[in-house]
């Protein structure tokens, strides 16, 4: 029995291997987009809200994805240069 | 309790000697091994008996070669495998009996590998010569007495590593040794069939045995070039060393207690002598060559005057008649050439004397003898008179080789001993755990054999596979035949085959079944779909983002006329609906990020308000 559920263990590990190669290899590849401001041809400057809304719904709405990510950097880079400004 | 005094003294150990040496030169054993050893080296050319002016030209056949590494070579002692039985039915016993197994065999594979020859080979042409194989089995340090000793207070994992650094400078080997030992250097106790004590005897040179033991006194004032007597006695419990009868080991009186627990010794008997009503250990100990010594001799002989006579007798010969014949000096033999003879003169042939038929008969018959009692040709790979097919041919082969079946039970239950007492010094006498690994056709391992987990009894089961590629095929076709009609199961079968691990062959089965498996397929390729789907997805809404949206009037989120307010449309949403959260870069957004890059550790709102504390 003992010997049963190793091999088991065995197997499924080198299933999720080559799964994972899979995935890594031919599948992710296509997912990738790249850079927002590439895809959409404007600078983040030029963006209007609609601009946005349509970058979400490509990009997706979580805090890791290259469009939070890259929106976030402006903004802060920009709060950055008031703040100095202004002292 | 009363104190056991079992323990020899010196004096004892000698007297215990001399006996024993009297008992064995009584019965001339050692006498009869040496004669074995004369014969099998060839080293009868003086006992041929031939006459003095041609006793230089003797011919000793190899036959009693022949015959004993035939012998050697059918008996089975190669491609060992070990097993080991289950003390429980716990996965702990498993493991242990797993453990003990590849103790057992790694201890064979380094052994062979360390060695020059495999102590197994020794001893097993040891068996067929003297009748008598002997094993020895010890901790290495203990063949090497001037090991370092244990201090007071020394843990048993530094004395280990001390042990080991000394090993490494020392000497290149492992803690646990086999080895062959030759019978003529052994006494066994002749009372007890070696099971009390046993004596080894050898000679060393004396300028070996002063550097060893610088101590020792040198009784005899022999010098450094001579021969001085080695004798070791071995007990259950006790050991001595005795150099020309003086001990060298100077604790405990010269005589000092080993921890084995049992006598390093494995004997293994060829079966071919007979236990005497006297216990003679001359008929007890019987070597294939012993009883054939005569014939042997007479083989030889009859080839040796067969070939003297042949040398002075076959060459062409003649004389020469009438008046001229003094003036022929010379007559070419040359081949298509005639000698002109002088008138008169004629050319007679010497009648030749060629080995008579006779001769020639007896040497056959001598050599069938030899074959008859311990080599048939089959087993030497040559032919039978009178076989005329395969099927003959293979019963004559089986039937020649029985006289080799009890050696390979012999051998199987030697080992299996061994390894049982290298088992016992591993646990009693090695300090701390010992590295093995092996590879063989079955099994590939390098594992730290740990004693805690060694139970005592140590039952090993020791089985070599068949030599013969033959006897191989034949079995596993008629185990297919078996397994194929139904009468035996896969695995029944698989465990006859001695080249099939039966576990890892169903491992491998398993593994093989699972991969195969329909449901297993269908879930990876579920999971991937669904991957591949969300990465087109993503992909196609990139691509779309350029291009123009549609208008939002009559579409998808528009109300729909007619429709009252909050009833749900037929059917589902094409697009899902834009998530509830904050607009990227919009004002909630940037909140939120801020508040996440600040301290997350909560501030007390009474913070600098309590006025510094209780001021007056």
């Amino acid at each position: 029995m003992n010997n049963l559920i190793q091999v088991i263990d065995e197997v499924v590990e080198l299933k999720l291997k080559a799964v994972d190669r899979i995935i890594e290899e031919f599948i992710d590849p296509i997912g990738e987009i790249g850079n927002p401001e590439k895809l959409i041809g404007k600078k983040y400057e030029e963006w209007n809200p609609q601009d946005v809304q349509r970058l979400s719904q490509v990009y997706g709405t979580g805090d890791d994805t290259p469009l939070s990510k890259l929106i976030f950097k402006r903004v802060y880079d920009k709060v950055k240069q008031l703040e100095a400004e202004a002292l | 309790m009363a104190y056991k005094k079992d323990k020899p003294t010196v004096d004892e150990v000698l007297a215990l000697y001399d006996d024993c040496k009297n008992r064995y030169d009584e019965s001339g054993l050692l006498n009869v091994f040496d004669t074995d050893n004369k014969i099998y080296e060839l080293d009868f050319r003086n006992e041929l008996m031939l006459p003095t002016e041609f006793e230089k030209e003797g011919i000793v056949l190899p036959t009693a070669r022949d015959v004993l590494d035939s012998c050697v070579d059918n008996t089975d002692i190669y491609n060992v495998r070990v097993w080991v039985n289950k003390k429980g039915t716990s996965n702990k016993s498993d493991e242990e009996a797993n453990l003990l197994r590849k103790f057992g065999l790694g201890v064979l594979y380094r052994n062979n590998v360390e060695a020059s020859i495999s102590p197994i080979r020794v001893a097993a042409k040891h068996y067929w010569l003297h009748g008598l194989g002997v094993f020895k089995t010890v901790w290495d340090a203990d063949r090497w007495m001037g090991r370092p000793d244990r201090k007071d207070e020394e843990s048993e994992n530094d004395y280990a590593a001390r042990i080991d650094e000394w090993r490494s400078e020392t000497h290149d080997s492992i803690p646990i040794v086999i080895q062959g030992i030759n019978p003529s250097n052994i006494m066994l106790d002749p009372y007890y069939d070696g099971n009390m004590f046993v004596f080894e005897v050898r000679e060393e040179l004396c300028f070996n045995v002063k550097q060893k033991f610088p101590n020792w006194g040198n009784p005899k004032t022999r010098k450094v070039t001579d021969k001085v007597e080695h004798i070791s006695f071995w007990s259950k419990d006790y050991r001595c060393e005795l150099y020309d009868r003086e001990p060298v080991l100077k604790l405990g009186g010269g005589v000092v207690k080993h921890n084995y627990g049992f006598i390093p010794y494995v004997t293994i008997d060829t079966g071919l002598g007979n236990i005497t009503n006297n216990n003679d250990l001359k008929k007890r100990y019987v070597g294939v060559l012993r009883y054939v010594r005569e014939l042997l001799i007479s083989e030889s002989r009859d080839y040796s005057i067969g070939d003297v006579i042949l040398k002075r007798t076959a060459f062409p010969s003649g004389y020469l008649t009438g008046p001229n014949a003094q003036s022929v000096t010379d007559i070419s033999l040359k081949f298509g050439e005639y000698t002109p003879l002088p008138d008169g003169v004629e050319l007679h042939d010497t009648v030749q004397k060629l080995p008579p038929d006779a001769l020639l008969t007896w040497l056959g018959v001598a050599s069938n003898y030899l074959a008859g009692h311990a080599a048939p040709p089959s087993v030497r790979g040559l032919g039978e008179t009178g076989v005329r097919s395969g099927a003959d041919r293979r019963l004559i082969i089986a039937q020649a080789s029985t006289r080799y079946q009890y050696s390979n039970e012999a051998f199987k239950h030697g080992v299996a001993k061994v390894l049982s007492n290298c088992a016992r010094i591993m646990k009693n006498v090695v300090p701390g755990d010992i590295n093995v690994w092996a590879r063989t056709p079955t099994d590939e391992f390098d594992i730290e054999i740990k004693k805690d987990r060694m139970k005592e009894p140590f039952t090993f089961y020791v089985e070599f596979a068949p030599i013969s590629e033959e006897d191989e095929y034949r079995r596993h076709d008629d185990l297919e035949r078996l397994y194929k009609g139904g009468l035996v199961t896969k695995n029944w079968a698989r465990k006859q085959m001695s080249n099939v691990d039966p576990i890892a062959m169903e491992a491998e089965e398993q593994v093989e079944m699972l991969k195969n498996d329909q449901s297993i397929q269908q879930i990876i390729s579920q999971y991937m779909a669904g991957k591949l789907a969300a990465a087109i997805s993503k992909r196609q809404a990139a691509d779309s983002i350029n291009e123009p949206q549609p208008e939002m009037g009559m579409g998808m989120g528009a109300e729909q006329p007619n429709m009252p307010q909050g009833e749900m449309q037929p059917g589902r949403n094409v697009v899902s609906p834009i998530p509830n959260v904050p607009v990227p870069g919009g004002a909630q957004d940037m909140q939120n990020k801020l508040k996440q890059m600040r301290s997350q550790v909560p501030i007390n709102p009474m913070q600098g308000q309590g006025g510094g504390g209780n001021r007056r």
